[in-house]
């Protein structure tokens, strides 16, 4: 494994294992939820909030992983046709493009998560910030697994920004959109 | 000069109270300026959510925002001291108290606080308690049913003071949530009700006019002081006649389609309390709403809440009372 | 600039962009051209609010739950509860194919990972008895297209949601329209199992035998019961639905079957976490650009343009389904929805279409272009999972293309196909 494939993966490992523990407690917050209103006639006022909260942070969190294995829907067909060379370059320059993006999340979303340190949620009484941090740092993950992607590009290593990491079964099913 | 008008009712002229004043607006500014302003009307939201267009009022990209309560509290928080339930008893009333000196002040401490000037506190309508479980005329009749509130902690304080479960229930999920009977009951003014159809899957309304839900017309003091004096004035009519017809609006989508007799015909049985049995609801409601109003927005909070109190009972001392 | 917009949008597409990031990018550049940077922070904000929706959490959970399920094997249980109930036929195990996509369906939300996990038993299966393997490929990859239209759905998880029509309305409206498609496509093959050759195995299942297999798969059949009866009477929303099926998954798996264990929590964990981030980012960024959509009014222009074309609701529907089928065979269905779903809904109701009829309509399209050539997923994981190549799967699947778009006219001829169900259990 090249050092840049490592640092991917080690990257990747320190935000599933929190997402991992996240989803599983999404799933037990809306169990809960739904046993307290329903069998226990005590509805709790917290749990819907931190749910949706949960699974925003799961959601665009998973996306930097999704970078990294390759596994963003998108419409290959035509990039196939062109030769290996002009198909780098295109890569190049969306991951660029991507990049601008990506620095949008990161400065302008940073700077509204900041200001909002002083609102605080509806139902849990928690700093909006808590939530809406996960803009910036989406972006700074998904600006890192792509960048990599790119260094990847350049020694040879990959033959293209975007494509599946591993071409097996089970990525067949993701690309297929699942 | 384009001035972008939002809102989040359907873009109809002949049910929605805010889009006939965003129309009339539109109409006074665009005839009255001889096309030198033209106005374009977003309905429906689709300039995003309560926040997202709080926010961009904020930053000039809507230069009008037709907001609610809620909206306004996430940039203004003292605003929710306003929303204690019982303290509006009619509309007239309600208008008396926000076009006068109360209005005026709130609106010079929001401008101060958060450079968002309110221009006027156009169409509203009170908040009706509807259930499918059994006719409530006092409090103790709540007792035990699931009534679904917005996560806002004074709602929440006064169903629970009133002896309901509050139950918070995302409003896309509320129309099968009340179907199925996941929550019983609701509270919500009848016009927001018919966009829900949620008269469909409810028995028992009461009349409670407990909550006063209003359209706050509100801009960015940049955007307002950018305006030549030429065409503050012609902006300031045109807010004057849409807060006009808004509210001559609201009050006869009431008298038509959007009144007690909306629900009756819906098949649903509508209770108007008594004075004493309002009172009942008043003395049990407001203390909790006051100490969750003293919590969260503390001293400030408590002194806007009475204000609005003494701002009620100064205009129905008033002539033309009803 | 709108112009600028669609340039820009389809360039990036074309070069092979994720659709996710070719939406946001597009989004970007524009107001970038247009010299509105002060717009930008609308970036961030709607990155977050396009999936600041509770109702989306169904998704995640469906797939959770479907996973397990896949995991468990219940596959085993219905393909011999199927083949007990149709086996026997000519063409025996084509219907079972379909039988099973059927059961299936009831019991998940998504067509892909079932297409793979029913190719792998089946298409060998069929053809040591004779079938021809393209043939056996091309059932599988038409039937897999059920999953989506019998409830639970996660495709209907976020129609409902973009669009605020009812989920437990959806749900009881796809219930008719996909038991169509099953019967039709069993008609195809019943009708063309002369013709075509097909094998004829064993004799009818003993009620003995029947009885069997019905207990056996007992407990897989109890989830639709579970979830719709819940949703439906109820006990839950169809997100508390989409999690109680996770638990009762997970409950079969560790105490009934035992055939899970603690370890296979991060892998399926994983599965999902991944799942939604590849959809879920698509929602966040069509909703950046669709807000500027919105504000240069688009929306309300291509409705006039649809509506001066014709006001007939019959007429606008078959334009819908022209346009989907169309952008289906390039574009991934789910991306279709979301971009497109926003336009075409408030159209629709200004035409006095009924929601769930519209929604069922596109959902049904949608569907369709997973089946349809050049690109569509449950092709590509059926020529994966068969090795059959593109060409032959294409060409193999054409009759059957030709029965879901026949079923696909009369749902969309015959509102009350799909409005009748939920009407009658008082939705909408
Ligand atoms: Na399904
Ligand atoms: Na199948």
């Amino acid at each position: 494994m090249s050092r840049l494939s490592k640092t991917a993966a080690v990257l990747e490992r320190l935000t599933m294992v929190p997402l991992l523990i996240a989803g599983a407690a999404m799933v037990a917050i809306v169990v809960a939820g739904t046993f307290w209103r329903y069998v226990l006639a005590d509805p709790l006022l917290w749990t819907e909030e931190a749910a949706r909260y949960l699974m925003i942070w799961i959601a665009l969190i998973g996306a930097s992983v999704c970078i990294r294995h390759g596994e963003h829907v998108r419409v290959e067909m035509l990039v196939r046709l062109l030769p290996r060379a002009l198909r780098k370059a295109v890569d190049v320059v969306v991951a660029a493009l991507i990049l601008v993006f990506l620095g949008v999340l990161v400065w302008i979303g940073g700077g509204m998560a900041l200001e909002a340190t002083r609102q605080t949620s509806p139902a849990l009484g928690i700093p909006m910030a808590v939530p809406l941090a996960v803009i910036p740092l989406s972006g700074v993950l998904m600006g890192l697994h792509l960048i990599l992607r790119v260094a990847m590009l350049a020694t040879g290593e990959r033959a293209g920004v975007f494509d599946w990491a591993e071409p097996d079964q089970d990525h067949a099913d993701w690309e297929a959109g699942r | 000069k384009t001035i972008k008008i939002a809102h989040e009712e359907p873009a109809d002229a002949e049910r929605s109270a805010a889009h006939i004043s965003a129309l009339v607006f539109k109409d006074v500014i665009e005839s009255r300026s001889n096309g030198e302003m033209s106005v374009d009307i977003h309905a429906a939201s689709d300039l995003g959510n309560q926040r997202e267009r709080m926010e961009l009022t904020k930053n000039d990209i809507i230069q009008v925002n037709i907001a609610s309560i809620g909206g306004l509290a996430g940039f203004y928080p003292t605003i929710n001291a306003v929303d204690l339930p019982f303290a509006l008893p009619n509309v007239t009333t309600a208008y008396k108290v926000f076009d006068g000196p109360f209005g005026q002040k709130l609106a010079d401490d929001m401008e101060a606080e958060t450079g968002l000037k309110l221009l006027a506190v156009n169409a509203g309508g009170f908040y009706v308690l509807t259930n499918s479980e059994r006719p409530v005329k006092t409090p103790a009749d709540m007792e035990g049913i699931k009534f679904r509130t917005m996560s806002v902690p004074s709602h929440i304080a006064m169903m629970e003071s009133l002896g309901a479960a509050a139950t918070p229930v995302p409003w896309d999920e509320l129309y099968s949530a009340l179907q199925t009977g996941v929550v019983e009951g609701q509270h919500n003014p009848i016009p927001i009700m018919a966009i829900g159809n949620l008269q469909e899957v409810q028995k028992y309304a009461t009349l409670t006019n407990h909550l006063f839900g209003a359209d706050w017309w509100v801009t960015s003091s940049a955007f307002y002081s950018g305006l030549s004096d030429a065409e503050r004035v012609i902006f300031d009519d045109a807010v004057e006649a849409a807060k006009l017809a808004g509210r001559g609006a609201k009050l006869s989508l009431r008298a038509t389609d959007f009144g007690v007799g909306f629900l009756k015909d819906a098949g649903m049985e509508v209770y108007a309390p008594t004075q004493d049995e309002l009172a009942q609801f008043r003395e049990a409601a407001v203390p909790a709403v006051m100490k969750t109003i003293e919590e969260d927005l503390g001293e400030k909070g408590t002194a806007l809440a009475n204000d609005l109190l003494d701002a009620v009972e100064a205009a129905q001392a008033g002539p033309a009372q009803n | 600039m709108t112009w600028f917009m669609l340039g820009a949008f389809f360039l990036l597409m074309l070069l092979g962009t994720p659709v996710a990031f070719a939406l946001a990018v597009t989004a970007v550049l524009t107001m970038v051209q247009m010299d509105m940077l002060s717009m930008l922070r609308i970036v961030p904000m709607k990155f977050y609010s396009g999936i600041d929706l509770f109702s989306l959490m169904a998704m995640p959970f469906f797939i959770l739950a479907g996973d397990i399920m896949n995991r468990i094997r219940i596959t085993d249980r219905l393909v011999d509860l199927a083949n007990v109930l149709v086996g026997w036929l000519r063409g025996g195990l084509a219907h079972v194919n379909i039988v099973v996509s059927v059961f299936f369906a009831g019991l998940t939300g998504a067509a892909v990972a079932d297409t793979a996990a029913l190719g792998k038993m089946l298409i060998p299966a069929m053809e040591r008895q004779g079938y021809r393997r393209p043939f056996a490929a091309a059932v599988t990859a038409a039937s897999s297209i059920i999953g989506p239209i019998i409830p639970p759905s996660i495709i209907m998880v976020i129609y409902g949601s973009l669009m605020n029509v009812s989920i437990a309305g959806l749900f009881a409206a796809g219930v008719v329209p996909g038991l169509l498609v099953g019967v039709g496509l069993m008609a195809y093959v019943a009708l063309s199992a002369r013709r075509l050759d097909l094998p004829k195995v064993g004799r009818p299942a003993s009620a003995a035998d029947v009885g069997r297999a019905f207990k056996r798969a007992l407990l897989p059949l109890m989830m639709p019961v579970i979830i719709l009866g819940g949703i439906l009477g109820g006990v839950f929303t169809p997100t508390e639905a989409a999690a109680v099926a996770v638990v009762f998954a997970l409950f079969v798996g560790f105490f009934v079957y035992r055939n899970l264990s603690l370890s296979d929590m991060p892998a399926v964990l994983t599965d999902m976490v991944r799942a939604s981030g590849s959809v879920f980012i698509i929602l966040s960024a069509a909703a950046i650009l669709g807000w500027l959509l919105a504000m240069e009014q688009v929306p309300q222009a291509i409705g006039e343009g649809l509506l001066g074309i014709s006001e007939n609701p019959l007429v606008f529907l078959l334009i819908v389904n022209i346009l989907l089928l169309v952008i289906g065979m390039v574009m991934d269905m789910t991306a279709v929805l979301i971009i497109l779903g926003p336009i075409l809904h408030p159209i629709a109701m200004d035409l006095g279409i009924d929601p769930l009829h519209f929604g069922i309509v596109m959902i049904v399209n949608i569907n369709l272009a997973l089946m349809t050539p050049p690109l569509g997923a449950c092709l590509f994981v059926t020529c994966t999972v068969s090795k059959v190549s593109l060409e032959v799967l294409s060409r193999e699947i054409l009759p059957f293309l030709l029965v879901v778009i026949g079923v696909l006219g009369l749902v969309t001829s015959v509102p009350a196909l799909s409005t009748t169900l939920p009407r009658l259990l008082g939705f909408g």
